[in-house]
């Protein structure tokens, strides 16, 4: 655990949010990518403070595809290669925001790389995006 | 080495799971699967009927499964709506057939 570093990614979700809170201000959908990010930033906290990411048995014990390294990982989505993403971590340790994590996800790749969001309102991603938060921070040391 | 697998033959897989956890034609106007043999990669492309939050969070929670179903084998990922790159050079399964 590394108070520094989750004080890093704090300060990064609270840049994130808040860019995201002008863009929808405006209209713009790329306030989803920041909500994502803002959520993203928060789950990387919570790994670096959450107490079973401390040593790879406490890891294991939560599920078997999990280590203390664990922690580190920064890509999103797991793969065979190179075993869990953030997705999937979030999945094992916080289930209760997964669906909601996995989504926002999906919704800023379709602003990212496609032509926007489908079916959804920025409002309703700000709302995914506060909900992860809130869970995240209720969970883990402040 | 991982020996590279059977692009056809694992998007069809894929997309039967896939339209299985997803609820079939029920919920699904279409379903897409590009699968990136070299990458160990698939995309699974989800046309919803409802395109509703609701309806995209519980699409979301289904397809945790097939994820599992694919752990060792390849990184799924589902997006909503049609491919929207060339397909030609990968191998792709036009689900709806699947769904029958």
């Amino acid at each position: 655990m590394s108070a520094p570093v989750a004080e890093q990614h704090k300060s990064e979700q609270l840049k994130a949010y808040q860019t995201a809170v002008l863009l929808t201000r405006s209209g713009n959908e790329w306030a989803t990518v920041c909500y994502f990010y803002a959520a993203y930033r928060a789950a990387r906290r919570a790994f670096n403070l959450d107490s079973r990411l401390d040593s790879d048995a406490a890891a294991r014990a939560v599920n078997p595809r999990l280590s203390a390294s664990s922690r580190h990982v920064d890509f999103h989505n797991g793969h065979p290669s190179r075993g869990p993403g953030v997705n999937d971590i979030v999945r094992f340790l916080y289930p209760a925001i997964a669906t909601k994590y996995e989504l926002l996800h999906a919704k800023s790749v379709e602003v990212r790389y496609r032509t926007g969001l489908i079916g959804v309102t920025i409002e309703e991603t700000r709302k995914l995006a506060d909900d992860i938060i809130r869970e995240l921070t209720r969970l883990g040391p402040q | 080495m991982a020996e590279i697998i059977d692009g056809p033959v694992m998007a069809e897989a894929v997309g039967v799971t896939s339209a299985g956890y997803l609820g079939g034609a029920e919920t699904l106007r279409s379903l897409n699967v590009v699968v990136y043999p070299v990458e160990q990669r698939a995309v699974v492309w989800a046309g919803l009927r409802d395109t509703s939050l609701d309806a995209q969070l519980a699409a979301v929670a289904a397809f945790a499964e097939v994820r599992e179903c694919y752990l060792d084998e390849l990184e799924v990922e589902l997006r909503f709506g049609e491919p929207d790159e060339p397909t030609s050079d990968r191998a792709t399964a036009k689900a709806m057939e699947l769904t029958r």
